[in-house]
């Protein structure tokens, strides 16, 4: 299912894209239009556009995402980090079964596995600055076995969210220092898989003010507002772009009409209000425009 | 007299003894499903003289056969256990489990190997025997509510006098029998708590109420009750053995079901155990704003040994020289529970041990993945039960 939009994304920009060649004769520059596959998926199509050199000759990119938490006709914009970076890890605690009855002879692995769950809390609690944002959750704990075997292993799988690469980096060191820590602790062996995927998405604060004014400039009656979209804890893969050459990516809403809750992006009755496809279409005209100075 | 007969039939059986051992342990079963193990447990006695075999004993695949001595006497009760576990083994034996998952992994194929034998042994000597032998022929030791109740409901006591067994043990020398005395096995309880949360996406904690967060905390609280709460002299064990919480790394998770298990000494531990697993559930739901369902069971009790049998086994171990046994010892209480305890309860009898170590000296722990038993413990095992037997139906002196 197209669950998050990107049908929308892709139709508003063949049509952008014909436009614009059109126009070809007027256009002082390059122009590169991305279709980009695998956004959903890690590692994400992003990562392998960037790796083939595409954007070497590029100055700046753009991009725009629908949702439906506004109605057609908003433009939602962030400067700086917008969208969460993402990291996976998975933890295989290994300890030594053995018998219930018998605790001193084996080395319980749920015991300093919940020890780490626990102890990972006060990452966010005890060494995140108070005014960061930072997420761990662990949402796999498979430490299912019988009641009366001491448990010889556990695999925890968790999830990491964070607006910056510097609490990234932090999460990272201090998830690797507990994990190490209950190998002190408890005696288990600890292997710890931990992939660092999407990065925070961070918008340059120039292009971001140059796209801000060209949209805020604009006098169309298909756009009512235009203004700062809070922070989003999902993580986009746009964000690859931007970590290389400057750029932003803003928000068009897409909220049904007549709808007062719409469904949000991935659940399985997500819509968009189709008139959000033309705000897309002539916002990111606008912001070409305004680059190469056309009027 | 008799028991000279005895021991050279069973020196002449060592070899089938370990082939029938090594032949359960390739094929183990679960608790309450060994079907193949009684069958053919059943199987072995076709042919064999003995006065009874009745099978599916109690509706649970008991299997429970009689031989008269021609003589009267004592009616004893002897009892080996066939059922296996769930795990995985790990021993890269020979003759390792054949069936995914399922293990042998505390030696009750030994038990019914040395039990089957010196059955089919006793068959042929009824001459020589006086009073009835019950051989117990129990399943499900391993599983809540255990194999031992079913059987006793069925009556397998009526007009016994006392009931004997013994357990492999991995962790002792091979060559060595404990016995004790009294309060000998751990009483057990066991627990289900399930914690209800909230699920939701792994990056709106505040949206969602993490279940694997509360029962991580949970397990941890616990732990206080044994290193705060009992007192330092008395014995208690709690254990999570399952904690199952398995879903998608970036999910957080709904609701997680912990399965523990208790072991303590005596009745008083027992009730504070349970009170503190109570009052650290509700302190979860305050705590953490979860709800919870804790299912709590007292289940198999502290196994009490008879001390009058327990010093009339000791004799007869002693009087018997078993030339494979170097020394007969007072043993500290063991941890394990064990379903046997629930005979003793109706009967005096005595449970002992028989030690057997593997030859490399790397003992494994029972239920361990990589458990073994030295087969050398199997001749002690059936010679120690022959002894005893002996012990009390040499019907011999009135030949």
């Amino acid at each position: 299912m197209h669950a998050c939009g990107h049908d929308g994304h892709t139709a508003y920009m063949l049509v952008l894209a014909d436009c614009l060649i059109q126009l070809k004769d007027s256009i002082p520059g390059t122009i590169k239009i991305i279709h980009q596959n695998g956004e959903e998926m890690p590692p994400g199509g992003a990562k392998s556009m960037v790796d083939s050199g595409l954007l070497d000759d590029l100055d700046a990119v753009y991009g725009i995402h629908l949702f439906p938490t506004h109605p057609a006709g908003y433009v939602g914009y962030r400067s700086g980090y917008a969208f969460a970076g993402r990291t996976y890890f998975k933890l295989v605690v290994q300890g030594v079964g053995g018998h219930g009855s018998s605790p001193h002879l084996s080395n319980d692995a749920i015991v300093a596995a919940s020890h780490f769950v626990t102890a990972v809390q006060t990452v966010i609690s005890r060494r995140l600055n108070p005014f960061d944002v930072g997420v761990i959750t662990i949402g796999s704990f498979d430490g299912k076995g019988s009641f009366n075997v001491i448990k010889d292993s556990v695999e925890l799988e968790g999830d990491v969210r964070y607006m910056t690469v510097e609490i990234q980096e932090l999460i990272d060191k201090e998830v690797h220092r507990i994990a190490k820590g209950i190998e002190v602790e408890f005696g288990v062996n600890c292997e710890l898989t931990y992939t660092v995927d999407y990065p925070p998405l961070k918008n340059d604060p120039k292009v971001t003010a140059e796209v801000v004014a060209s949209l805020e400039s604009m006098n169309d009656p298909d756009i009512h507002e235009v203004s700062e979209y809070p922070m989003l804890s999902g993580s986009e893969d746009f964000a690859y772009y931007l970590e290389k050459i400057p750029g932003c990516f803003f928000v068009i809403g897409c909220k049904p009409k007549g709808v007062k809750e719409a469904y949000f992006n991935h659940h399985p009755k997500f819509d968009i209000d189709e008139d959000a496809l033309l705000v897309a279409a002539k916002s990111v005209a606008q912001v070409v425009c305004s680059y190469y100075e056309i009027s | 007299m008799l028991l000279n007969n005895l021991m050279e039939k069973l020196d002449a059986k060592k070899d089938r003894m370990i082939e029938i051992r090594r032949h359960l342990h390739e094929h183990p079963e679960l608790s309450f499903h060994e079907d193949q193990t009684a069958a053919y447990i059943a199987d072995f006695y076709k042919g064999i003289s003995v006065d009874s075999v009745e099978t599916n004993f109690g509706g649970q695949r008991g299997v429970v056969v009689t031989i008269k001595g021609t003589k009267p006497g004592k009616t004893i009760a002897i009892r080996a256990d066939f059922d296996a576990l769930p795990i995985k083994e790990e021993t890269g034996l020979p003759f390792a489990s054949k069936n995914e998952g399922v293990m042998h992994a505390c030696g009750h194929d030994g038990h019914t190997a040395y039990m089957l034998v010196l059955a089919e042994t006793l068959a042929e000597m009824k001459a020589q025997l006086k009073g009835t032998i019950r051989v117990i022929h129990q399943p499900a030791e391993e599983a809540p509510p255990g194999g031992a109740l079913g059987m006793i409901k069925a009556g397998v006591l009526d007009g016994v006098e006392a009931i004997i067994g013994i357990h492999v043990m991995s962790t002792m020398q091979t060559g060595h029998i404990y016995y004790r005395s009294g309060n000998t096995q751990t009483g057990r309880s066991y627990f289900k708590l399930r914690v209800q949360g909230k699920g939701g996406h792994g990056s709106s904690p505040h949206m969602a109420n993490d279940a694997i967060v509360a029962a991580s905390s949970f397990v941890m609280n616990l732990q206080t009750i044994v290193s705060r709460r009992i007192n330092p002299f008395d014995t208690a064990s709690i254990t999570i053995g399952s904690f199952d919480g398995n879903g998608t790394f970036n999910v957080i998770k709904d609701a997680v079901t912990l399965e523990g298990d208790v072991r303590t000494m005596s009745n008083e531990t027992r009730d504070i155990v349970e009170s503190q697993v109570r009052a650290f559930t509700e302190g979860l739901e305050k705590s953490f704003g979860v709800t919870t369902v804790l299912e709590y069971a007292n289940d198999y009790p502290v196994l009490y040994n008879d001390p009058e049998v327990t010093e009339h086994v000791h004799q007869a171990l002693v009087e018997a020289s078993i030339p494979e046994v170097e020394a007969i010892l007072e043993t500290a209480p063991q941890p394990p529970s064990e379903d046997f305890a629930y005979y003793l309860q109706q009967v005096p009898g005595c449970f002992f041990y028989v030690g057997a170590m593997p030859e490399s000296g790397e003992a494994y722990p029972h239920h361990h993945p990589k458990f073994d038993i030295n087969e050398k413990s199997l001749i002690i095992c059936v010679k120690a039960m022959a002894s005893v037997v002996a012990s009390y139906c040499d019907g011999s002196e009135f030949i």
